[in-house]
């Protein structure tokens, strides 16, 4: 990832006609190579953010550039430089695969032999040879979404925009794509701005993350930095009894007080690293003669970071 | 916008007919059907005591009506492919490539026009081979070739450009092809309170008054004039007042149009 930035976001605003308040003032930059990703509800201004950045909508205030281009004043610059998938995986159902793709290539200005070329590279890319003479409506949603892909990419764009690329796709289709992403941006270097609600999603895939909630951005960081400011990792221990008075005493002065936390049979204790700490905690726990049951880790999720910042859990909101 | 962009959209939405069949069919077979059965049920009107037109046989004196009634049929199927494009959001999709809006909406337009052309064409042929087979003698209009071309571009250009733009218009605003083919029985109304079927002498009073403030009057006059009596001074004066019509209500309905799609985008 380079310094470089290729996205620049200042003070967007998104009011509609209807009144409707969507985007209030954000700001954010996009580097080079990056995933950086949008986390949100429904209706947190996150699809709207994208479209003002993909030149679908207008901007009421602020400014977007990408590339160096203003997107307002230098729209036609930044289509031809983006790839802009959106929620529903838009195609033209009265096409086949290939025609699709063919009439892309040749809509971004290509002609000959590099229009045969550049769909041979798209079909490969996206794994889609065996489709490549079926109708676009029989084709099942995972594969409609890498088609969607594969015409948003037939330029080689450098930026690539995603609204909630795998909402609709089953576990295997998800984590498919997920791999397809990584391997666009390791391989070809595509920098991608991506908008999603699935917590795990965001933080397998994004190297950053705005949390947005009701057109603000509450949060910017890497996913990892989002969750430290959360606080540690917490180890919780089932018991066979709960504990004596004697063993609380000892467990207080073995570990700091304020780490430690105590309800019926269930002990729990904050560390800064949950896995690493886990045996040396237990083999302590045991030479206080206390028998446990079971033990998981615990660690702050995007979801505890989504609560500290807006009060309420993402899971709540959808 | 790049003159490319536009003819790459153009022959995407020619193709996009081979799979709308039906679309195609639709409005071509009902304006012949009509022909065909209006041409024998009232093959006697000719008879009748002060019609201007008693030399003519009905057949001709109706083709104007049925290639004005395709254009109409036509238009009104025009927004069927670009439904297809708005409710899988695929228009969308294209408004963050070069397509961009513009390019799109004038591909689309000129795509329209290319295909009701045609259809205009298939008609007036039909029309030809049936004079045929009545008069026994194969022969064009009395405007020639020349004729024939006015014909389609005068019947294209209300079609794509007045009926084409409210058309559309109605598809931005409601996405639906039910609400779009709704509207059809108004445009056909508009064809039968005119002098379409009927010579204006032989019309009742009240509706003799009425057909000068019905738009589609002033072109099928136009079309009949060249139809039937070729490129006459009167003829001309028609096409005259048909163009400045065409003119004046495309620039009313393409703002409508420009309006309604500007609106159902932000």
């Amino acid at each position: 990832m380079s310094d470089e930035n290729i996205v620049v976001v200042q003070h967007l605003e998104k009011k509609y006609k209807s009144g409707t308040h969507a985007v209030k003032g954000i700001s954010f930059n996009v580097k080079k190579g990056e995933i950086f990703g949008m986390l949100g509800p429904n209706g947190a201004g996150k699809t709207t953010t994208l479209q003002m950045m993909g030149t679908l909508l207008g901007i009421t205030e602020g400014k977007i550039k990408i590339l160096d281009y203003d997107v307002s004043a230098e729209s036609n610059l930044v289509r031809e430089n983006i790839g802009f998938a959106l929620q529903e995986a838009g195609l033209d159902s009265l096409s086949t695969v290939k025609e699709l793709i063919t009439f892309h290539v040749k809509l971004f200005g290509f002609s000959g032999a590099d229009v045969e070329k550049r769909v041979e590279q798209s079909l490969s890319l996206l794994d889609l040879h065996e489709y490549s003479n079926q109708m676009i409506p029989e084709l099942s949603g995972g594969t409609q979404r890498r088609l969607d892909l594969a015409v948003s990419l037939v330029h080689d764009p450098k930026l690539l925009i995603l609204d909630e690329p795998t909402t609709g796709l089953d576990p295997a289709h998800r984590s498919d794509l997920w791999s397809l992403l990584k391997k666009l941006k390791s391989e070809k270097g595509i920098t991608i701005v991506m908008s999603t609600h699935y917590m795990e999603e965001a933080d397998v895939l994004c190297d950053r993350l705005a949390i947005i909630d009701s057109g603000e951005i509450v949060a910017i960081d890497t996913p990892q930095k989002l969750k430290k400011t959360i606080g540690k990792d917490r180890i919780e221990f089932k018991l066979f009894k709960s504990l004596s008075d004697e063993q609380i005493r000892s467990m207080k002065e073995r570990f700091d007080e304020a780490d430690v936390s105590i309800k019926e049979s269930f002990f729990t204790v904050k560390v800064d690293d949950g896995e690493e700490a886990l045996l040396d905690t237990l083999k302590s726990i045991i030479e206080m003669d206390v028998k446990v049951k079971g033990t998981k880790v615990l660690r702050p999720t995007l979801d505890d970071v989504y609560l500290k910042y807006t009060g309420k859990r993402l899971e709540e909101v959808q | 916008m790049r003159l490319n962009t536009i003819l790459t959209l153009y022959v995407r939405n020619l193709k996009q007919y081979r799979r709308l069949p039906a679309v195609l069919a639709f409005s071509f077979i009902v304006p012949v059907i009509q022909y065909l059965i209006f041409s024998n049920l009232f093959n006697s009107l000719s008879d009748v005591p002060g019609n201007p037109y008693g030399g003519y046989p009905y057949y001709m004196y109706i083709t104007p009506a049925i290639i004005i009634l395709t254009a109409i049929f036509g238009s009104v199927n025009s927004s069927a492919a670009l439904l297809v494009d708005l409710n899988t959001g695929y228009f969308d999709k294209l408004r963050a490539t070069p397509a961009s809006l513009a390019p799109q909406i004038i591909a689309r337009f000129m795509s329209e026009f290319t295909r009701l052309s045609l259809q205009l064409f298939l008609i007036i042929t039909v029309s030809i081979l049936y004079h045929k087979k009545v008069s026994g003698v194969l022969e064009l209009p009395e405007a020639g070739f020349l004729g024939l071309i006015t014909i389609v571009i005068l019947a294209a250009s209300f079609g794509i450009g007045v009926v084409g733009n409210l058309v559309v218009a109605l598809a931005f605003k409601t996405k639906s092809e039910q609400a779009v083919q709704a509207v059809f029985p108004l445009f056909f109304v508009a064809v039968f309170m005119s002098t379409a079927y009927v010579p204006d002498v032989l019309l009742p009073g009240w509706l003799q008054s009425a057909v000068i403030y019905n738009p589609s009057e002033y072109l099928i006059r136009a079309v009949r004039g060249i139809f039937l009596e070729g490129f006459t001074d009167s003829t001309l004066d028609s096409i005259t007042i048909a163009v400045s019509c065409i003119i004046v209500l495309t620039a009313i309905t393409s703002t409508i149009n420009y309006r309604t799609i500007i609106k159902s985008i932000d």
